[in-house]
C-alpha cells in the first residue's frame, strides 16, 4: 500500500514524513527543499503489521506545474495511482493551500487532509472548525503538529488514511470541461475555484491576526530584504558564522581534539620504534597523522554547520534568497540560482542537483557551472589551515573566500551571458517567505551530528586510502626501493607531481609537494590538508600550546616555505579550480552536454589559475616591488586557456544561435 | 619480527581492508559521493537513489 504526501511548499511534508518513517531527510524552513520524490516504509506504530509505503513529494501550488519539481508531484498523483493521499495543508495559510486540495480531491483517490502547524494557529488565536471543513471538502480533516513527539494527531490521521484505501473519493468542486490551451478559460476557471475556496475559508476560519495588517515580521522583512541593508546584514551574519566557527569556538574545541590525536600518534610511533620504518611511516604518519590532520578540523566544520542550520531554521536564508534574486537576474542567471548557491555552502553536489529546478536550459547549465565557486564544507579545513598558519587565524580569510566566490559567480555569469547571447524567455523566481521562528537547537544539533558523522566516514575511508597511497608513493621510488633521506625528489609521488609543479611556478608555489596536494584535492578537497600533512610530516595544524590555530612564523608556515602572498594564492587556487570528481560527475549528469561540461571545467581551471596568478604576481609587486617568478610564462599559459575556452564557447554559441533563430521563426509564423 | 610489528601489520591490513570494503559496498549501492555531508540527511539525490535500491520494496 502506498500513501502519497502532497501539499504546498513549506507546509511540513518532509517533517511529517520523517516523523512517520523515522527517516531524517533534509528539512528546512523554506519552500523547495525537496526536489525529488522519496519513499520509505511507515513505522510499525503507525502502520501495524501492514506494509505501508509513504511517498514524500516535492511541494506544489497546483496540478498545473510551473516548475519541474511541481511536475514530479502532479505526474505522480496522476499516473502512479497511490492507494491514498495525505494532503498536508499549512493551517496558517488555509486559503492558499485549499486551491491544491480541491484539485487533488478531483482525482478520485481517497484523501485525508492534515492541518499541519496547528500549534502556530493556536498561538496566533486562529481557529478552524475541523468538522465543518471536513463536511465541505467531503474528506476527513485532522489537526497535526509534526514537530511534536506526542499528541501530534499523526496516528489518527494515518489510521484513517489506511482505512480509506479502496474507497472512492467524491470531489466537492469539479472543474468545468474547458480547453486547457485556452489561457482565458483556464484563468476564469481558476478564479472560480478561488471563489469556492475563499467561501469555505470564510465559513470555517476565525482569525485574530489579519494578513493584510503590517506586523512586526513585515517590518523586519523590509530591512532584511532591502537591496543594500540586506546585503550588508548578510555579510555581517556570514562574518559572524566564520568568526565563531574558525577563529573562536571551533579552534577552541579543535585544540582539545588535536591534543588527543597528537598523543595517539606519538603513542603509535613509540610502539613502532623497533619496527621497520616503512610501517611506522604508513601507520603513524600516513594514517594517524594524515587522517588526524583532517579530523582535527572537524570541530570547525561542525560549528559552521550548526550555525548555518540555525540560520536556515529561523527563516533567514529564505530572505537572503530574496535579496540576491535581483542581482542574479541582472547578470543573466535565474533568481532560482540563489538556492544552489546557498546549499553550496554545505556541499557542492546537492547544490548542483538543486539546479534542476531552473527551467531555462542556459540558466540551469550556467548555474551548474558556477555554483561550486562557493567554498563548500570540504574546503573549510583548507581555508582554516591557511588562515591559521599564515594569517593568525583571521576570520576575514573565510569571509573573503565566500564573497569572492560570489563575485566570481557574477563575473562568470556575465561571461556566459556574452558567450551565449540573448535570452528569449523571462525567468521568474517565486518563493514564499516563511514565518520567522525561534530556531530549534535540537534540529541544528541533529543536522550538525549527521554531517559530522559523514565527515568522519569520509576521513576514515576516502581520505585514509588516499593518504596511505600518498605515503607509499612518497616512500618508494619507481624501483620500489625506499627513498633515502634527502632524496625525496626521486619518489614516485615527486616524479608524478613535478611536471604539474612546473605549471604552478608562475603562481608562486611550483614545488611537487604542493602540486601533489592540489591533485589529490580533486578526489576530495579535504585531501589537500591530509596530503600536506603526509608530505611535510605535519599534524599539528592547530597549536595545542597556544589554544588557537597556529599563527605567524610558525612551524607549519616555515616547513611549507611559503610567504603570506603565495599561501593566499595557493589557497584560492584550491578553492576556485574545478571541484572534486564526484561534483564533476554531478555536473555531467545535470548538464547533459559534453561541450558545456568541458567549458565548465576549463572555466574553473582558468579562473583558479588566473586568480592565483594575479594574487601572487601583484601581491609580490606590492610587497617586494617587483613581479614574481615566471610572469611572462604565466601570462602565456592564461592566454592559451582563454583561447581554448573561446573555441569551445564559439561552438556553443553556434548551437544557441540556431536555437534562437528557430524560436524567432516560430514567433514570426504565429504573428 | 616483534609483537608490535605483527599487531601493526594486522591493524594496517584491517584498516585498509575495511575502508576499501566500505567504499566498494557504497559504490555497489549506487552512491557517487562517499561521506557527502548531505548523504545521511537525504538531500543529496545521488544518495537518495542508492537508498531506494536498498529500501524495503
Amino acid at each position: 500500500m502506498r500513501i502519497a504526501f502532497a501539499g504546498n511548499p513549506n507546509s511540513g511534508k518532509t517533517t511529517m514524513y520523517n516523523a512517520l518513517t523515522g527517516r531524517s531527510e533534509k528539512v528546512g524552513n523554506w519552500g523547495g527543499v525537496t526536489v525529488g520524490s522519496k519513499e520509505y516504509q511507515l513505522k510499525k506504530e503507525f502502520a501495524g503489521d501492514r506494509e505501508v509505503i509513504a511517498v514524500d513529494l516535492p511541494g506544489a501550488y497546483s496540478m498545473s506545474p510551473f516548475t519541474p519539481e511541481e511536475g514530479i508531484t502532479s505526474e505522480y498523483v496522476r499516473t502512479a495511482s497511490p492507494d491514498a493521499i495525505v494532503n498536508i495543508v499549512d493551517a496558517t495559510n488555509l486559503s492558499r493551500s485549499l486551491f491544491f486540495t480541491t484539485q487533488l480531491l478531483e482525482l478520485g483517490i481517497p484523501m485525508v487532509v492534515a492541518l499541519n502547524k496547528s500549534d502556530v494557529n493556536a498561538k496566533e488565536g486562529t481557529e478552524i472548525d475541523v468538522g465543518k471543513l471536513s463536511a465541505k471538502l467531503n474528506c476527513p480533516v485532522f489537526k497535526t503538529v509534526s514537530t511534536e513527539e506526542k499528541n501530534n494527531g499523526l496516528s489518527e490521521m494515518i489510521a484513517k488514511a489506511i482505512s480509506l484505501c479502496g474507497t472512492e473519493q467524491k470531489a466537492p468542486y469539479l472543474q468545468a470541461d474547458i480547453d486547457l490551451h485556452d489561457k482565458a478559460a483556464v484563468d476564469a476557471e481558476d478564479r472560480k475555484r478561488y471563489q469556492f475556496v475563499n467561501g469555505i475559508v470564510a465559513e470555517v476560519e476565525t482569525r485574530k491576526v489579519l494578513s493584510q495588517e503590517t506586523n512586526k515580521e513585515d517590518k523586519i522583512d523590509a530591512v532584511l530584504t532591502n537591496p543594500i541593508a540586506g546585503i550588508l546584514i548578510f555579510a555581517g551574519v556570514m562574518w559572524f558564522v566564520f568568526w565563531v566557527s574558525q577563529a573562536w569556538l571551533g579552534p577552541l574545541v579543535a585544540d582539545w581534539l588535536v591534543g588527543y590525536i597528537e598523543a595517539f600518534q606519538e603513542f603509535v610511533a613509540g610502539q613502532l620504534e623497533n619496527s621497520p620504518p616503512i610501517l611506522s611511516a604508513l601507520l603513524a604518519d600516513g594514517i594517524v597523522g594524515g587522517v588526524g590532520a583532517v579530523v582535527g578540523f572537524l570541530p570547525l566544520v561542525m560549528v559552521m554547520y550548526f550555525l548555518i542550520a540555525l540560520l536556515e531554521d529561523c527563516g533567514y536564508m529564505a530572505r537572503v534568497s530574496a535579496v540576491m534574486d535581483p542581482i542574479f537576474k541582472r547578470v543573466g542567471l535565474s533568481g532560482k540560482s540563489v538556492i544552489p548557491v546557498v546549499i553550496g555552502t554545505g556541499c557542492g553536489i546537492p547544490a548542483i542537483m538543486a539546479c534542476r529546478t531552473i527551467r531555462d536550459e542556459r540558466e540551469r547549465r550556467a548555474t551548474t557551472m558556477l555554483t561550486t565557486f562557493i567554498p563548500c564544507g570540504a574546503k573549510i579545513p583548507v581555508i582554516a589551515l591557511f588562515a591559521g598558519a599564515f594569517f593568525n587565524g583571521a576570520g576575514w580569510v573565510s569571509l573573503t573566500a565566500y564573497f569572492f566566490g560570489l563575485v566570481l559567480i557574477f563575473l562568470g555569469a556575465l561571461l556566459i551571458k556574452v558567450v551565449t547571447g540573448y535570452k528569449y524567455r523571462k525567468s521568474f523566481f517565486i518563493m514564499e517567505l516563511p514565518k520567522y521562528k525561534v530556531p530549534s537547537l535540537k534540529f541544528a544539533f541533529r543536522q550538525m551530528m549527521e554531517r559530522a558523522k559523514a565527515y568522519i566516514v569520509k576521513a576514515a575511508t576516502i581520505i585514509l586510502i588516499c593518504n596511505t597511497v600518498v605515503q607509499v608513493m612518497q616512500t618508494f621510488d619507481w624501483h620500489f626501493q625506499v627513498v633515502e633521506e634527502g632524496a625525496e625528489n626521486t619518489s614516485i609521488l615527486a616524479s608524478i607531481a613535478s611536471p604539474f609543479a612546473i605549471l604552478l611556478i608562475p603562481l608562486g608555489f611550483g614545488v611537487w609537494q604542493l602540486a601533489a596536494a592540489a591533485i589529490t584535492g580533486f578526489i576530495a578537497k579535504e585531501n589537500v590538508v591530509g596530503t600536506l600533512a603526509v608530505v611535510y610530516g605535519l599534524t599539528a595544524f592547530i597549536d595545542v600550546e597556544e589554544l588557537e590555530m597556529t599563527g605567524g612564523a610558525n612551524t607549519v608556515a616555515m616547513t611549507m616555505g611559503l610567504t603570506s602572498v603565495t599561501a593566499l594564492a595557493y589557497l584560492f587556487f584550491n578553492l576556485y579550480t574545478p571541484p572534486c570528481f564526484a561534483a564533476i560527475g554531478a555536473m555531467n549528469s545535470e548538464m547533459q552536454h559534453k561541450g558545456w561540461l568541458w567549458s565548465a571545467i576549463g572555466l574553473q581551471l582558468c579562473t583558479g589559475y588566473t586568480v592565483a596568478f594575479l594574487i601572487y604576481q601583484f601581491g609580490t609587486l606590492f610587497t617586494e616591488g617587483h613581479f614574481g617568478t615566471a610572469f611572462v610564462p604565466g601570462l602565456i599559459a592564461i592566454a592559451v586557456m582563454v583561447v581554448v575556452i573561446i573555441l569551445i564557447s564559439r561552438k556553443i554559441r553556434a548551437s544557441f544561435d540556431a536555437k534562437y533563430q528557430l524560436h524567432k521563426n516560430a514567433q514570426t509564423n504565429v504573428a | 619480527m616483534n609483537a608490535a610489528t605483527i599487531i601493526a601489520v594486522i591493524a594496517l591490513a584491517c584498516i585498509i581492508f575495511f575502508a576499501a570494503r566500505y567504499i566498494i559496498k557504497s559504490k555497489q549501492r549506487g552512491a557517487k559521493c562517499i561521506g557527502c555531508p548531505f548523504s545521511d540527511s537525504g538531500q543529496c539525490p545521488y544518495h537518495a537513489a542508492a537508498q531506494k535500491k536498498s529500501c524495503c520494496h
